[in-house]
């Protein structure tokens, strides 16, 4: 009996299935409105930056209407601080279920990971037609754009979900750090703002921050001619693969931590 | 069959390494009850969960060429707020069983009645054991772990185990660790002596009882 590679990630693939179908009813399950929550949450933090920016009458650019402005700053954030904060606790909060043999440490993370990509993406479906039922302009340009940022929101929250739980195994404090790093983020990823209308010094700061360019990125693809000479999908796409790749190896590393937890 | 190839498994105990097991090679075969007897702390439920897979060797290979089971009345890998079928299922989904026939013998096998579609939480310590054992009954093993720490269940319970375990003798082996001679003899035809890292094996059980007899005290 010849276990092969396809074997094992056949094997995988139904673990990773078996643990979304689970979480699917932690997640939200003792919550009356249960899945509701996941878009009532995001459409009231698009609310509230959506009256401020009413307030100051700042103009989101090129025409853009201000809720498809703030979904296209806030879903793919969602889904990068989802995963890295979910991730984050995935492996030790699952750290028992590694009595079943097939199960490997990084299975729950992958699990959560993709099932917080899957639904944000459903959010921002139903947010972008509610905006459009409620007369506001919504037009997509490039959808690829918009996939493909929805695929780099992925890739950095499964590197930094997987980077921050080795952490965590091996140093409990991440778990109080990473909350004040995602604060940090928050405001300086140009997720209620663009890197377009900031003076050209903070900019030049602002660059290197790969979540500003998935962000724009994400914009791009709701307008013509967003700025794209601000956007450099390759920085952002090389951050997120060497984040997976250092993530991963502290990964296998930091399982020896799990042994004597259990 | 169960191979254990050159095991060793040793974990940091503060400043020292505390050697759990020391280079065993061991070839488990089907068909006879195996006992392992070892005094407290000589690693007995870390073997069985290597053998199981839970947990990987130091160094070493461990070759499995039968359906292992997961330590008997294991109930850690409940989820609380779940129903007892919600957790069924997602079991049955990761060993790539039927669902409905096992959930079918679950309930009749548990007893648990209308508790099925409760939440884990609400469970007695019992009744978890009882979900837990009637779910690795429901899925056809070739060999059981069992470790006695964790018997389940109150004595009409057990008596029921027993018997599930006699019925299905020819297809299942039971491997059982135990630092209680009584426990291996009830169960098991060949017994194994893990002391000081080291795994003996004996074919004859009396041999093996009388060998763990003369072990000195267990020292910490």
């Amino acid at each position: 009996m010849a276990v092969t590679l396809l074997d094992g990630f056949k094997v995988q693939k139904r673990v990773v299935w078996a643990l979304m179908l689970r979480e699917t009813k932690t997640l939200f399950g003792k919550h009356k409105l249960g899945y509701l929550w996941a878009v009532i949450n995001a459409s009231f933090q698009v609310g509230v930056f959506w009256f401020i920016r009413e307030v100051a009458g700042a103009q989101p650019p090129h025409g853009m209407s201000t809720p498809v402005f703030l979904l296209g700053g806030f879903i793919p954030w969602l889904i990068f601080n989802n995963g890295v904060t979910d991730g984050m606790n995935a492996i030790w909060a699952n750290r028992t279920l590694l009595t079943y043999p097939q199960l490997f440490p990084l299975d729950p993370l992958i699990a959560r990971v993709l099932l917080q990509s899957a639904m944000q993406t459903v959010v921002f479906a139903i947010l972008l037609c509610t905006a459009w039922g409620m007369g506001q302009h919504v037009e997509i340009v490039t959808p690829h754009a918009i996939f493909i940022s929805l695929l780099l929101a992925l890739l950095l929250g499964f590197g930094g979900g997987a980077m921050c739980s080795a952490l965590n195994l091996m140093w409990p404090t991440t778990s109080q750090l990473v909350p004040m790093l995602m604060r940090l983020l928050f405001f300086t990823s140009g997720l209620f703002f663009t890197i377009v209308d900031l003076p050209s010094s903070l900019r030049a700061i602002l660059y290197y921050n790969p979540l500003t360019h998935m962000i724009e990125y994400m914009r791009s693809g709701f307008v013509t001619d967003y700025g794209e000479h601000y956007i450099s999908l390759s920085y952002a796409f090389t951050f997120a693969l060497i984040l997976l790749v250092f993530g991963l190896l502290l990964e296998r590393y930091a399982r020896r931590y799990l042994d004597r937890m259990v | 069959m169960i191979e254990l190839i050159n095991i060793s498994k040793h974990y940091p105990l503060g400043r020292r390494k505390k050697i759990v097991l020391r280079n065993i090679n061991a070839r488990i075969e089907p068909g006879r009850n195996l006992g392992i007897l070892g005094q407290n702390g000589a690693g007995k439920s870390t073997l069985l969960r290597l053998i199981g897979g839970a947990e990987l060797p130091t160094t070493g290979k461990i070759f499995r060429q039968a359906k292992v089971s997961w330590p008997i009345g294991f109930s850690g890998g409940f989820h609380g707020s779940l129903t007892g079928r919600e957790n069924l299922n997602f079991i049955c989904r990761i060993f790539d069983v039927d669902i409905d026939k096992v959930a079918e013998f679950v309930e009749e096998f548990s007893g648990l009645g209308d508790y099925m579609h409760m939440p884990v939480n609400t469970y007695s310590s019992g009744m978890k054991a009882k979900l837990a054992f009637g779910l690795s009954m429901a899925i056809d093993f070739d060999f059981y772990l069992i470790d006695e720490v964790t018997a389940v269940g109150d004595a009409s319970f057990q008596k029921k185990s027993k018997a599930e375990f006699d019925r299905r003798k020819d297809h299942s082996t039971l491997l059982v660790v135990s630092h209680n001679i009584n426990t291996i003899r009830e169960h098991c035809e060949t017994v194994a002596i893990l002391h000081e890292g080291d795994l003996t094996f004996f074919d004859d059980l009396d041999d093996g009882i009388a060998f763990y007899n003369d072990l000195p005290a267990a020292k910490h």
